[in-house]
């Protein structure tokens, strides 16, 4: 059985229904309408977003569903992501933000897991400045409120 | 249209980017802007390991600022990692308003009243995941039996009935059979209640089959219990124990009494249908050496349930999830082919513990590759 999602510009996708239910927001409408062929419109995601996100469901169709370990604890959190998800992930920085913005509303958490490890990954090791360079924030800091976070903060630094 | 940024994405996106960082890139975060430290400054005070800070005579100026900034920032404190006699605690005798799960170490030679001060200085919205555990044997003395009586379970009843999910109590503890029933009667969002320590025996936490029966328990979502379940009698224990007949060291009744009070544990166990882990048996085979044979015979569960279908284990069947079964140093006779293809049958992705210390090794071996042979049949199905 195939669905039909219609991105933002009004283009049609067609995708199988298993695929289109990996986002719960899909499953859930589509248990609520009941058997319908009427086309999904989905008003926050463009097609060139669609494509990348129906691309990641196509691979992860037949992934059981995981209840990923909760922990509180920073030392026992893993980032690691899987090959395929890695090259996937391989876009430009505002393709990134878009796929992680259509993993929320489409409530794909494995999707939005990896879109965050993502950007969690270019944060790693860097200064602070370099972090203000790489995603484009301006320093709304002074000096002086600067040298009193990060004081505050030193015991975390190599923990 | 304006290109998509960080700020763009919604708070507790933001959020989730901190959930996969560690504390060296947390710390670097908060300096970036102002937005920036009001999402990363919480998760680095999310959950803190206090084991690491020295005893007052040791402490630097480091050590006195940091303790500045944990009073200043407790209430956003989640998650606690402590000793249990941690100077911190005792300087800061405060109640941490959110603070939801504990991991609590080092107990020793101590009580109740400890303990369950540390329970009433969570969050009084209610405490969700408390794990206790007793210094072992090698590192202080031969015997740590911590006392879980009285006082810790009034506290932990009052405080967490209505939100606790998870109880670990590990290392050798005294715990009542009937304050463990009454938190099962009690805690309805219980999900694992483990009383666990890999030389366990007589004194450690277990239930009175004979208090149980006639109690209610609420806690359906119970998906891990490991706890010895006892005091039921076993008339058909024929061999002989420590040289005297096994009537003298067990509980006396007929084989009625047993066989009625056997089926209403099974049944109220049965109802358990989320169980991943059901540990009713732990291996004596790992106490400390000073414990020879004659103790493990002492330890050994002569008043647990058989095990049989004679006994009623048919009325586990419904247990679909269970993925582990311990039932270690347990006084049963499972080696009958009905009661392994009941196994094969209705848990065949359970791995099943019988180790048994009574058995030599090379006997063990053998009822181990024969467990094998039975996830592997489990396997083929």
């Amino acid at each position: 059985m195939t669905v039909i999602l219609v991105s933002s510009d009004n283009q049609d996708f067609k995708v199988d229904k298993e695929v289109a239910e990996r986002s719960i927001l899909i499953k859930n409408m589509l248990e609520d309408v009941g058997e319908s062929d009427s086309p999904i419109p989905l008003p926050n995601v463009t097609s060139a977003v669609l494509t990348k996100v129906i691309e990641y469901c196509e691979h992860h169709r037949n992934d059981p569903v995981q209840v990923p370990e909760e922990t509180d604890d920073p030392r026992k959190r893993s980032n690691d992501i899987e090959e395929w998800d890695m090259k996937f992930m391989q876009v430009d920085q505002e393709m990134l933000f878009e796929i992680i913005l259509a993993a929320n509303y489409l409530d794909i958490k494995p999707l939005l897991d990896v879109g965050c490890k993502t950007v969690a990954n270019i944060i790693k090791g860097k200064t602070p400045e370099e972090i203000r360079k790489a995603f484009n924030i301006v320093n709304d800091f002074t000096p002086e409120e600067e040298a009193q976070i990060k004081k505050e903060n030193e015991w975390a630094e190599d923990r | 249209m304006s290109a998509t940024l960080f700020e763009d994405l919604p708070y507790e996106v933001q959020e989730t980017v901190g959930y996969f960082m560690n504390y060296g890139d947390l710390s670097v975060c908060v300096r970036v802007c102002k937005d920036w430290h009001t999402i990363f400054h919480p998760l680095l005070w999310r959950h803190i390991d206090i084991s690491w800070f020295p005893d007052p005579w040791y402490w630097d100026d480091d050590d006195k600022y940091f303790l500045n900034m944990f009073s200043k920032y407790a209430h956003l404190i989640h998650s606690l990692e402590t000793e249990v006699d941690s100077c911190i605690l005792t300087y800061f005798p405060l109640i941490f308003p959110h603070l939801t799960s504990a991991y609590v170490y080092g107990l020793h030679y101590g009580g109740s009243g400890e303990i369950a001060q540390f329970v009433r200085r969570g969050s009084p919205a209610g405490w969700r995941r408390l794990v206790f555990e007793t210094l072992t044997h090698d590192e202080i003395a031969p015997s740590t039996y911590y006392d879980y009586k009285g006082e810790f379970f009034e506290a932990l009843l009052e405080h967490a009935a209505s939100t606790l999910e998870v109880l670990h109590i590990l290392g050798e503890a005294f715990v009542l059979s009937k304050d463990i029933n009454l938190l099962l009667c009690s805690a309805p969002r219980l999900k694992e209640l483990r009383f666990f320590y890999e030389s366990m025996h007589g004194c450690s936490g277990w239930l009175n089959a004979q208090e149980i029966v006639d109690s209610e328990w609420v806690c359906t979502d119970l998906e891990v219990l490991c706890c010895k379940i006892g005091k039921i009698p076993r008339p058909d224990i024929t061999r002989d124990i420590l040289d005297q007949p096994a009537s003298v060291g067990t509980v006396s009744g007929g084989f009625e009494e047993s066989l009625d009070l056997q089926r209403k544990i099974y049944t109220k166990l049965g109802r358990l249908t989320r169980l991943r882990e059901l540990r009713l048996g732990f291996e004596l085979d790992t106490m400390p050496p000073i414990y020879g044979r004659y103790e493990k015979e002492i330890y050994r569960q002569y008043d647990c349930l058989a095990m049989t279908l004679d006994s009623g284990l048919d009325l586990l069947k419904g247990l679909k999830e269970l993925r582990i079964v311990g039932l270690e140093d347990m006084e049963i006779y499972i080696n009958n082919p009905r009661e392994q293809d009941w196994f094969a049958e209705h848990w065949p992705y359970a791995t099943i513990g019988t180790s048994d210390y009574t058995t030599d090794r090379d006997h063990r071996s053998d009822s181990e590759s024969e467990a094998e042979d039975v996830d592997q049949e489990a396997d083929d199905v």
